[in-house]
């Protein structure tokens, strides 16, 4: 019989199928499908930052324009409204979420901080993943003396102060999230990641496809990449979930310890709550808009991600579906 | 076997230097250094400054400095700290040694038990109302914001409800006569938990050769509580048993907070692995057999599904040396994760170095230990 | 039987009176050894165990910061003795350590000496060092037993006055065979270092008991302190009296004693112990004041607006505010362009609203200050300074217009030149262009991060921006105190301009130091290289001053110039604020420089609230 489509067009066709498969898979569970509305419903807050200063001059500022050019009371890292006598203040009509200690307006500041989050979390997390992949494929495939030295790599980066090194590089080039993302991705990449991909790697290496693809002629870089690396590309990509969850987190803590230069974010919003005094005894509860928002978007964005991670993890691994 | 140890041991001496020096110039890398502190003194001129410079030795270029400390290194000194001038490193990591451990293993325990008893439980109940809930509470107590939840229990339980200490590891009122210091105590009431973990050990594998059922229950049961009994017993004979209620009475909120905050990561490892456990046959034969539920989920299932768990456990053992900078701020407990940040903001090499190399070797000590435990309880696995 | 129970009522009616004061500590001591905490490991919490244990010649009295005698039993004779300048000082002769022997001058001489001694032949460093400088402090000499002589190269308020007269003295019985053994071995400085002092005489009231690594230190009072029931009393009109009813002891000086009463101070101790609790996060301390654990909460900073605001409305807490001793500021490069056209300085200067940045910006947690000694010196602070700030008192509009006036009369060019309206600024400057014609492209602000202090980062955002709005082509780069001090000092001078504080002691010799020429090598206070000659002419004056009246009108001239100059634009301080239990404790009084912790929370006169 002769196959009358193109090759692609049935590929195509099976991986909108499997896609399928997976979603139905995905739609059951709840907290997975939880986990990615609340993603979704991030992105879109994060999307539409700039509209927010809009909307509050038209319907707060609309007689005053002089003031609002001045002190620029929605910028998230000098914004001061001088109309309120004392800062930090409860949520008002205002300033929805309140505003801070120095008088910034939260709503802004967190809006301002979720796309550079989810860039942060993202950008980490692939890069670790990219980086953990291959390494974790390679060290599988060549095994010996490359394996050892990954593997003891892996332990040294796992044993590595990366609050130190963070701290160094904080201290000279500044910090945005973006590069702060880059250098955890990196360091992450090197470390435990490549042990659990090494370990499965494994298993696709035991494979007869692969001594098959050997015999036949297929260079090393080629069985790698065409063939090791799809077959653990799943897990990888679950990893990725969970390394967004620690990137952010990461970050938090550092900027909650005051450790990296971080012009605003998540956790600097903690950050400025604790250094002003505000998180202690009866202040937590009379002063809840200071942490109490940042830290919701810190645990909602960081357990969604988690919850779509344990979502796809029960399609990718067939043996922890339901049977 | 022996010769994949030997290789481990080999490598680990050769990954101890690299670690050494990677960090030795990272430190040197950090913009200022440890003089620093002197420049904001107004009283302070340059030429005192140069002599306080010599006194540390900084007046050596950093290569020179690099090699001598190596050198000491190698014969096992870890040095004088700049910033407790003039204690050495080495005393200052036994002071507060013991005061991490205690604390970070029993929170390491109490954390991995109760992961491993829900996760046995939600992975046999899948999908049921306590899976999912037990499940997403453990997640977002796992993603949320540590120090906040520190703080929090700290109001709730220390102020609200005033039924635990507030912070510190001991109440000064109390100590004020003792005629010993708290280092005693951290270290007899770490020998009572060792000496009652080799018990419970040892009473196992006696009870594993055991016939009868009843004997083997006899046997754990005996032990246990017969050693618990001897231990209290001794304590409060010895008169110090007030002591060591006080500090345990303060142990008891950092390790609350952190085991709601870590179970999930047990727990979830516990219940995956479980559920793969579960699929097998013998379980099937086992339930078909008419055995208990409880029985078969504990005796066959749960027991096949520890390795993972079990390796985890090692390995984060291996970090509790490392205690944690957080958990330590937060409720006043000053061990090595605090001294760690101490060192890192004051820049005071040796401290931190030896730090950091006394972590690593724990870590890379457990890490070992976690690769052979798993060839010994997994026969598939070759090395 | 009968005697036991009576023993037994007593010692529990003593203990019922027997009042412990706990105060919080937020770090941990270093070192409770005099050697190291007077040399390498100074920290402020060391002092504040270390400072009431010793006694000193002469010292500071409350609240006033007078120049009184404390050892010594009268102000020191001054005359000059070949190319040698002998300062006499008579030693009181009540007073006793708390191991019974007498204090007498061989403790001064031995000391003295010691100290310099080791200074140059073993290098100790630190406050010693600071305390008996070698160029200027030639020996000590004992006359007879209650008689000193201390001989200087020349007279100095500085060295004399406020350095060598004014440091601790330790006991020579004790010590000496001591500093004897440890010379001997061949790291002589450390093994003084690592001396336990248990045991150690001391002068002070409260005596060392125990120290519990990372939990607290206990000190206990004497009941046999030699000063015990002392009075102080300052007048209105300056004088100062001194009287120890059970001695018989009595001085006055600088006026008539009598009069109206500014204040008087019996001396206690009226505690019988204190313990200092180690809490290692602020949160942690203030809970504890909240719940009654402890009575004051030491902080060298001060609290934060966030704990200041909850202890408030708390009962029985009572926050005080104080000025402090420091001031933080911005210095320039004067070694580059263009910094180093005075125009430039001081239309920057100009743009800086203080009094709205502390005011509105930082909700009165700053209060401004325009001159190098801060105005809480009130004796040594000249008040003019503030007016001859370059746009005092002037509107936003009418800063922005004075510095691009005064830019423009330097020679400045713009390719777009500002326009000011009203507050505003309706077109913004843009590409500056300096005299010679260069174009700036960017000056750089170094400033500490949000992390480190966000008041000054806070301060440097908004500079920032006023900047740029005339052209002024600013960049605040937040980073790390580290990074500033390796730029500053390490590289060196590797800036345009820069941010830090500065925290002082009493008598202002930085006033000199700070900007004297001969100071501008690499590693040395003066950082912006300023070069003034007629500055150094009268800085060298004021450093040699003899009398506290000359050396005023010296400083407050120097304070002028500067003004005039700018080599410094200093900025802001914060009030230091504390707070204490009302119900525990009470003070004597809750009104000095730089708070209680500046004088260690004053135990010999902190009284247990009934």
């Amino acid at each position: 019989m002769v196959v009358a489509e193109p090759l692609w067009k049935i590929r195509l066709k099976l991986w909108i199928r499997s896609l399928r498969t997976g979603w139905e898979l995905f739609k059951e569970k709840k907290l997975a499908l939880l986990g990615l509305g609340v993603i979704i419903f991030f992105a879109i807050f994060g999307l539409l930052y700039p509209l927010y200063p809009v909307i509050m001059r038209n319907l707060f500022w609309k007689d005053d324009p002089l003031t609002y050019q001045t002190f620029a009371p929605y910028d998230p890292i000098i914004g001061f409204d001088p109309d309120i006598v004392s800062h930090p203040s409860p949520p008002s009509l205002r300033h929805p979420l309140g505003t801070d200690p120095l008088g910034r307006d939260i709503l802004s500041m967190i809006m301002y901080s979720t796309p550079r989050e989810f860039v942060l979390g993202i950008t980490a997390a692939l890069i670790t993943v990219i980086i953990g992949t291959i390494i974790g494929a390679s060290a599988a495939y060549y095994g010996g003396v490359i394996d050892t030295f990954f593997m003891r790599l892996a332990d040294i980066v796992m044993l590595f102060p990366s609050l130190a090194l963070l701290m160094v590089l904080s201290a000279f080039i500044e910090l945005t999230l973006f590069r702060l993302a880059l250098i955890m991705g990196v360091l992450a990449g090197f470390g435990s990641i490549t042990l659990v991909l090494k370990a499965q790697a494994l298993t696709v290496k035991v494979r007869p496809f692969i001594d098959a693809a050997k015999s036949t002629g297929a260079s090393d870089a080629y069985i790698i990449f065409r063939h090791i690396i799809p077959n653990i590309l799943p897990l990888s990509f679950l990893y990725m979930m969970f390394n967004v969850t620690g990137a952010i987190f990461t970050e938090a803590v550092l900027s909650f310890l005051g450790l990296a230069n971080i012009r605003m974010s998540w956790g600097v919003i903690i950050q400025m709550a604790e250094s002003s005094g505000y998180l202690m005894g009866a202040s937590i509860g009379t002063y809840w808009w200071l942490w109490l928002p940042a830290g919701v978007c810190i645990t909602l964005l960081c357990s969604s991600f988690y919850f779509l991670g344990r979502g796809l993890e029960e399609i990718v691994n067939p043996r922890l579906r339901k049977r | 076997m022996l010769k994949f140890l030997g290789k481990r041991v080999v490598q680990i001496v050769i990954l101890l230097f690299i670690y050494v020096t990677v960090v030795y110039w990272l430190i040197e890398a950090m913009p200022g250094s440890f003089m620093d502190q002197y420049l904001m003194n107004p009283k302070l001129t340059p030429e005192i400054r140069e002599n306080l410079k010599r006194q540390f030795g900084f007046d050596k270029p950093p290569h020179v400095r690099y090699l001598l400390y190596l050198r000491n290194f190698v014969m096992l000194d870890l040095g004088v700290s700049f910033s407790y001038f003039p204690r050495k490193v080495t005393s200052i990591i036994a002071e507060r040694l013991p005061r991490t451990v205690f604390l970070f293993v029993t929170s390491t325990l109490v954390s991995y038990t109760l992961g491993y008893s829900l996760g046995k439980r939600t992975a046999w109940r899948r999908g049921k109302i306590l899976d999912k809930t037990v499940t997403m509470v453990g997640i977002v107590f796992w993603t949320i914001f540590l120090p906040l939840l520190a703080i929090f229990n700290i109001w709730l339980f220390g102020v609200i409800l005033k039924i635990l200490p507030l912070n510190q590891f001991i109440d000064p009122n109390l100590w004020r006569f003792a005629p010993f210091s708290a280092q005693y105590i951290f270290v007899r009431l770490l020998l009572s938990g060792l000496t009652f973990l080799l018990v419970m050990l040892v009473s196992l594998m006696i009870a594993q050769k055991m016939k009868t059922v009843g004997a083997k229950r006899l046997t754990i049961y005996v032990s246990s509580i017969g050693t618990l009994l001897i231990l209290i017993v001794s304590w409060i004979l010895s008169g110090h048993s007030a002591y060591a209620w006080d500090i345990i009475k303060h142990m008891v909120l950092p390790v609350l907070t952190l085991t709601l905050y870590s179970f999930a990561g047990s727990m979830l490892v516990m219940r995956d692995t479980m559920l793969d456990v579960i699929r097998e046959d013998y379980i099937t034969t086992a339930k078909a057999k008419g055995l208990p539920d409880n029985v078969v989920r504990d005796k066959h299932a749960a027991r096949n599904a520890l390795l993972p768990l079990v390796t985890n456990f090692v390995i984060s053992l291996g970090f509790t040396v490392g205690g944690g900078i957080i958990t330590e701020t937060m409720f006043s407990w000053p061990g090595i994760g605090r001294a760690y940040l101490e060192a890192l903001n004051t820049q005071d090499t040796p401290l931190l170095i030896g730090l950091l190399v006394f972590t690593g070797i724990f870590v890379l000590i457990a890490h070992l230990v976690a690769d052979v435990l798993y060839a010994v309880l997994d026969p598939r696995i070759r090395y | 039987m009968r005697k036991l129970l009576v023993l037994a009522s007593i010692l529990v009616v003593l203990s019922v009176f027997a009042v412990t004061i706990n105060w919080a500590f937020l770090q941990e001591p270093k070192t409770l050894n005099p050697w190291n905490h007077y040399g390498p490991n100074a920290t402020v919490w060391n002092s504040y165990i270390l400072d009431p244990r010793y006694g000193s010649l002469y010292g500071y009295s409350d609240v006033r910061f007078d120049w009184i005698p404390s050892l010594a039993s009268d102000l020191p004779k001054i005359e000059q003795e070949g190319n040698l300048w002998a300062y006499t000082v008579p030693l009181r002769k009540d007073v006793f350590w708390s191991d019974g022997t007498q204090f007498t001058a061989d403790d001064v001489v031995w000391t003295m000496n010691i100290v310099l001694k080791l200074i140059k032949e073993y290098g100790l460093g630190g406050n010693w060092a600071s305390m008996i400088d070698p160029d200027y402090f030639v020996k000590a000499e004992k006359i007879d037993d209650f008689t000193v002589k201390v001989y200087f190269t020349q007279p100095s308020l500085a060295k004399a006055n406020f350095g060598a007269l004014m440091m601790p003295i330790l006991q020579k019985k004790f010590w000496e065979p001591k500093v004897e053994e440890a010379l001997k071995t061949g790291a002589p400085l450390q093994t003084l270092y690592n001396y336990d002092i248990e045991d150690e005489p001391i002068i002070g009231a409260f005596a060392f008991k125990r120290w519990e690594k990372g939990a607290f230190v206990e000190v206990a009072a004497r009941p046999d302190y030699f000063d015990k029931g002392s009075v102080l009393t300052l007048y209105k009109n300056g004088a100062v009296q001194i009287s120890n009813p059970k001695t018989g002891f009595e001085w006055s000086g600088y006026g008539e004693p009598a009069g109206e009463k500014e204040l008087e101070l019996v001396t206690g101790p009226y505690v019988d112990g204190i313990i200092y609790r180690m809490y290692l996060n602020r949160a942690a301390a203030i809970t504890a004041l909240i719940n009654g654990d402890v009575s004051f909460v030491f902080n060298p900073l001060g609290l934060v607006r966030g704990e200041a605001d909850q202890l408030a409305r708390v009962q029985n807490v009572k926050v005080i505010s104080n000025t402090t001793n420091g001031f933080r500021y911005f210095a320039f490069n004067l070694r580059r362009y263009p910094m180093s056209i005075k125009e430039f300085r001081k239309a920057i200067a100009a743009l800086i609203d203080r009094e709205f940045l502390c005011n509105r910006v930082l909700g009165g947690q700053a209060f401004p200050q325009y001159g190098v000694v801060p105005v809480g010196n009130a004796f040594w602070a000249n008040p003019k300074v503030a007016e001859l700030s370059p746009g005092y008192g002037k509107s936003m509009g009418e800063r922005y217009q004075l510095a691009i006036d005064l830019l423009k009369q330097a020679g400045f060019k713009w390719v777009v030149e500002p326009k000011v309206e009203g507050n505003a600024v309706v077109r913004q400057g843009r590409g500056l262009i300096a005299p010679n014609g260069q174009r700036i492209e960017q000056i750089e602000m170094l400033a500490p991060g949000t992390g480190y202090d966000p008041m000054r980062a806070t301060m440097a955002l908004y500079i920032e921006r006023w900047a740029n709005e005339i052209g002024i082509p600013i960049k605040a780069n937040l980073v790390d105190f580290n990074y500033i001090v390796q730029r500053v000092w390490d590289e060196p001078f590797n800036f345009d301009i820069y941010m830090l504080g500065w925290s002082l002691g009493y008598y202002p010799d930085h006033i000199a130091d700070f900007f004297h020429s001969k100071r501008a090598g690499v590693g040395d206070f003066n950082t912006p290289g300023y070069n003034n000659p007629e500055f150094d002419k009268l800085a060298d004056e004021f450093l040699a001053a003899a009398d506290i009246e000359t050396a005023r009108k010296l400083a407050f001239k120097l304070q002028e110039i500067l003004a005039e100059d700018l080599p410094y634009v200093v900025l802001f301080d914060s009030p230091i604020i504390e707070a204490y239990r009302t119900d525990q404790i009470i003070f004597p009084y809750e009104q000095t420089l730089s708070g209680l912790q500046y004088v260690s929370g004053v135990p010999t006169l902190v009284k247990a609230a009934q």
